[in-house]
């Protein structure tokens, strides 16, 4: 048997190789560098930037309606913004920062990343990829347009519930452009991970199993098979209220019902997908700055798998209090996450526990994600149990769990994943000093913000008002919650000034600076057209950590005999 | 331990059928159970498409093809973003909306043949 599976994968080292000198010859050596050709290019290592490049870029405009927001709550009463514009730029900023930020930059990581770290010399279908780029590009458009027409655009929250947002009581093309948009925005999703998910399943190097995988890649495993379901719900949701936006008639309880389990049906998985390949960066960094393999990888992959599954049956506890869902099944499911994500964090803390920590700016933004999403994740099983949910459902409470889930947690795995992969997309170092005040700024900024709204959620603050009295005594909290928020304001000038510091700096980056273990790190930095190259070449892999590997048993060799 | 493709898939898929005859067992209604089902069936699609593509490649390898320039995939993109302002700014946004598909299907014509010399 094992020399039959010897020979089985000399074939296929054989055919791997052929298929990639073949690729090489038929393609340029290079893509040219002028602006369109990027826009049309099909190499995924651009067409990954372009989608984190975006999603940036929308993470400022999203994170500029949350500071005018603060601003209108500071104090009781004020009127910076009409009820109406506070609706319409809540609900922006919610649909903008799911599906135009969070979820775009996880996926773009991937579409970067995964071709790398499973040794292909090119993403599976790469203008397929490339059409899903443009498609959540013309999605944003459509979003954005809605500030452009006479009436404003949408008003009616980032879920758009029914009857709400048919056309007899959402007046105007706003309600149709979020329609298009999260539709496009949804599609081009789709295409993004499809794309990525056939290349881990068909296209990984010789040597790369399936249980080979670095961790990163089986995070953004996971998070393709939930995108594929998932946003096809969102896609059948847009459906429902495209009918319901030409006939206000269609609507009734039936189609209502309906609407909100497949509204939720893809709104609470794209909260995972906008988690999991955060978390794989940051067990990506947590590995390389201790200088050790991630911990416990095979519980971890089935951990992953099974969180995955659990977490696309728990949509029904956003319906808790509407008496419409089988509340024991969907708080069973809620609570059952616990036993995953307890595994995941066992692995994160037993890589951590007695090793030489490099507290690099990558592995900072990783230490912080454990404690702030261990807050997030805590109250969100609180709220998993319906007694609770009953009292804190539309209340601040809720609004300080998700944002510490999504904020405190992926952001900050975002961040550990910008810093760690920057200098491999670019050849750049990022200035560490910078890095450093970006992420002090950030963890202050992030906790005063957020970590008020669980008391004022406790004190009865409802969520989505514009304005609430004196008298209410939510006055002290919010106050420190949008200077917080100001705060996370000035960290995100300061990664801004990081960049652009850096660029005209142009500190080289070797192509593995970090001493990281994953394939990625074998090639140049930046990687050359089809990934690897005579120079660079695939090394043997021999685990999840090649590099790794390959250092250790070159210290092997090194250390004298006997 | 030898884990391939289709099992992982699978394995998830068999995952989701089981979380959905627990929820169609504990008094999920049929509007719920047929959404998640959906999911079930999405997965053993892919479970079958990736069992294919890996028999097929044991039989015949392929040179990995390299993809041109996708500026079809914009086109494709904008005529679907006009075709969808046809629901906020009238049907004519949609009707318009064709020339642009026409005009992604003669450029993939055109770039097709300037491939091939």
């Amino acid at each position: 048997v094992a020399a039959l599976a010897r020979r089985v994968g000399e074939r296929g080292e054989q055919r791997m190789t052929a298929r990639g000198e073949r690729a090489a010859l038929a393609a340029p050596a290079a893509d040219r560098d002028s602006f369109v050709d990027w826009l049309v290019t099909t190499d995924h290592k651009r067409i990954g930037l372009l989608t984190v490049g975006t999603g940036v870029a929308l993470l400022f405009v999203m994170g500029a309606l949350a500071l005018v927001m603060r601003a209108q709550l500071a104090q009781p009463d004020q009127s910076i913004l009409s009820p109406q514009q506070y609706n319409q730029f809540m609900t922006m900023h919610g649909t903008g920062m799911i599906s135009l930020v969070i979820t775009p930059i996880a996926i773009g990581f991937g579409v970067y990343v995964i071709p790398l770290q499973v040794g292909a010399p090119m993403i599976a279908a790469p203008r397929t990829a490339l059409l899903g780029y443009w498609c959540y590009v013309m999605g944003a458009i459509a979003l954005l347009w809605g500030f452009g027409v006479p009436v404003g655009g949408a008003s009616d929250g980032w879920w758009s519930y029914l009857p709400l947002a048919s056309s007899r009581y959402s007046l105007g093309p706003g309600e149709d452009l979020w329609i298009i948009g999260t539709f496009l925005a949804a599609t081009g999703m789709i295409l993004l991970a499809g794309a990525t998910l056939w290349t881990v399943l068909r296209m990984r190097a010789p040597g790369m199993t399936m249980m080979r995988l670095p961790v990163f890649a089986w995070t953004m495993v996971v998070t393709c098979f939930m995108v594929l379901p998932a946003f096809s719900s969102e896609l059948v949701a847009d459906g429902v209220l495209i009918a319901a936006r030409i006939d206000p008639a269609f609507v009734n309880n039936t189609w209502t019902v309906a609407y909100q389990n497949l509204f939720w049906f893809y709104g609470h998985p794209v909260v995972y997908v906008m988690f999991f390949p955060f978390v794989g960066c940051v067990a990506e960094s947590l590995a390389t700055f201790t200088g050790r393999r991630f911990f416990g990888y095979p519980g971890t992959v089935l951990s992953l798998l099974a969180f995955a599954a659990l977490s696309m049956s728990v949509w029904g506890h956003h319906m808790f209090a509407s008496g419409q869902s089988v509340n024991d099944y969907f708080s069973l499911t809620s609570i059952l996450l616990i036993l995953p994500a307890g595994i995941e964090y066992f692995g994160m803390l037993a890589t951590l526990v007695g090793a030489r920590l490099r507290y690099s700016t990558p592995m900072l933004f990783a230490l912080a994600f454990i404690p702030q999403f261990l807050i997030g994740g805590l109250s969100g099983i609180m709220v998993a149990t319906p007694s609770i949910d009953y009292q804190a459902n539309d209340s601040y409470f809720v609004v300080a769990h998700f944002h510490y889930t999504l904020f405190a947690g992926s952001v900050f795995g975002l961040f550990a994943g910008v810093y760690l992969w920057f200098p491999k997309a670019t050849g750049i170092m990022l200035s560490e000093r910078l890095g450093r005040l970006h992420f002090v700024l950030l963890v202050i900024g992030t906790n005063v913000t957020f970590g008020p709204m669980f008391g004022l959620g406790l004190l009865g603050m409802p969520r989505r008002v514009a304005s609430y009295p004196a008298s209410a005594g939510f006055t002290t909290l919010s106050l420190i919650s949008s200077i917080g928020s100001f705060i996370i304001g000035l960290a995100m000038l300061v990664f801004v000034y990081n960049l652009y510091h850096s660029v005209r700096r142009r500190r080289p980056a070797p192509p593995n600076p970090w001493q990281a273990h994953t394939l990625e790190w074998a090639t140049s930095s930046p990687p050359p057209r089809f990934n690897f190259s005579a120079e660079f070449p695939i090394p043997r892999i021999t685990s999840y950590a090649p590099l790794l590997d390959q250092r250790q048993a070159a210290s092997r060799r090194s250390r004298p005999e006997g | 331990m030898r884990v391939s493709a289709v099992l992982v898939v699978g394995f998830w898929g068999v995952l989701l059928a089981l979380l959905t005859a627990l929820l169609a067992g504990m008094g999920g209604q049929m509007v719920v159970v047929v959404i998640y089902g959906s999911a079930v069936a999405v997965m053993a699609l892919l479970t079958v498409a990736v069992a294919i593509s890996q028999h097929r490649a044991h039989r015949r390898a392929r040179a990995w093809r390299y993809a041109p320039g996708g500026g079809t995939t914009f086109l494709l993109a904008a005529g679907a973003l006009l075709a969808g302002f046809g629901l906020a700014f009238g049907w004519w946004c949609t009707i318009i909306s064709a020339t642009v598909f026409a005009l992604a299907c003669l450029n993939e014509v055109y770039s097709l043949r300037k491939r091939r010399g």
